[in-house]
């Protein structure tokens, strides 16, 4: 019975090793595809509004690979290793996916890069929660918008802040009348 | 006078520290890019009042609702660096607006469009309309069939909530 239950204990540790090997190997390719999106999109032109490729195989692959992608997205945006304007553009498509999933980890993100030392990083940051419109951001906005030295950045901020305070007051006023 | 408008990317008109005085981010000119050394833009009624109707216009035409950046100048800037305008139809989702309202500089040298680019950051205007504001002037464009839904995006529609 004892042999039996070490040798079932020493098949789980077997194949947790094999889980987690897979999972580095899926983790490594996902790193690489999102890599590779980068690289080419320094060629492409970006316009408010309007689908790129790089825009819409980022859209893909948070969509596919959920959680796992903005935790290689993270690193990348917050410490600045790529170039600016691309993780800008990546903010506002970041902002405007339909993806339940995901929301809270992608506002989490965009909320970080509020307080990035790139001011397109932060421009791309207010523009994204901009289009998520979840009021869970007003307190990180109202923080960076106390620290934003770029005075035009600071009324943009501004007027994401009172579009995520008008959703908040009319959320209360709902639950104020349901009650 | 009336006004000129062109959509741009705020952020690449900011001025940050490193700037020198009196000059503007080599970025800000891939706002005015041309192509056949012409550029594209739209005339502003000088009270505004065709304003909301061509960023709706112009807006509905996008893949995805987004704010809209964009400078806005007097024309005469463009009369003080000799620069020529004529009218052409514009691409945006309004048609009568693409007859009235969208005009090209052209003839357009390097010179010029840097020139013009300094001056339109030390006379005119760089604004930013947020994205909600953007999609409440599609909706009332809609309302009284300036837009139709079918030109808009399967995206925009469903952040409008149109069915």
């Amino acid at each position: 019975m004892v042999k039996k239950n070490l040798k079932r204990s020493s098949d789980i540790k077997d194949m947790d090793l094999v889980n987690s090997t897979v999972q580095e190997k899926k983790g490594a390719r996902l790193y690489d595809e999102i890599e590779k999106l980068f690289a080419f999109a320094s060629a492409e032109e970006f316009e408010d509004g309007m689908e790129s490729e790089f825009s819409k195989k980022l859209v893909s692959i948070i969509k596919k690979h959920g959680k796992a992608a903005i935790e290689i997205l993270e690193p990348v945006f917050i410490h600045e290793k790529k170039n600016a304007e691309i993780i800008s553009e990546a903010l506002r498509w970041i902002g405007r996916i339909e993806h339940r999933r995901t929301h809270s980890i992608r506002l989490q993100l965009l909320a970080q890069c509020l307080f990035s030392p790139s001011p397109q990083i932060r421009d791309g940051a207010a523009l994204g929660l901009a289009s998520m419109n979840d009021p869970e951001a007003i307190y990180s906005l109202q923080l960076a918008i106390r620290k934003e030295s770029y005075v035009e950045l600071r009324e943009d901020m501004k007027q994401v802040l009172l579009q995520l305070e008008g959703n908040e007051n009319a959320v209360d006023s709902t639950k104020n009348q349901e009650n | 006078m009336p006004l000129i408008l062109r959509k741009i990317r705020k952020i690449r008109w900011y001025l940050p520290p490193w700037l020198p005085e009196h000059d503007l981010q080599a970025d800000a000119l891939g706002d005015l890019s041309t192509k056949d050394n012409e550029l594209s833009v739209w005339q502003i009624n000088d009270d505004k009042a065709n304003l909301e109707r061509i960023i709706a216009a112009l807006d509905a035409k996008c893949d995805s609702l987004s704010n809209f950046d964009y400078a806005i100048f007097d024309q005469k800037i463009l009369d003080e660096n000799n620069i020529k305008l004529r009218r052409s139809d514009g691409i945006s989702a309004d048609e009568e607006a693409n007859h009235l309202w969208h005009f090209d500089l052209y003839e357009l040298s390097a010179l010029k469009i840097v020139k013009l680019a300094r001056d339109v950051l030390t006379e005119g205007e760089i604004k930013r309309i947020q994205e909600k504001e953007v999609g409440r002037f599609i909706l009332e464009a809609l309302n009284i069939g300036r837009l139709n839904r079918e030109s808009l995006s399967i995206h925009i529609r469903s952040k409008l909530r149109i069915s």
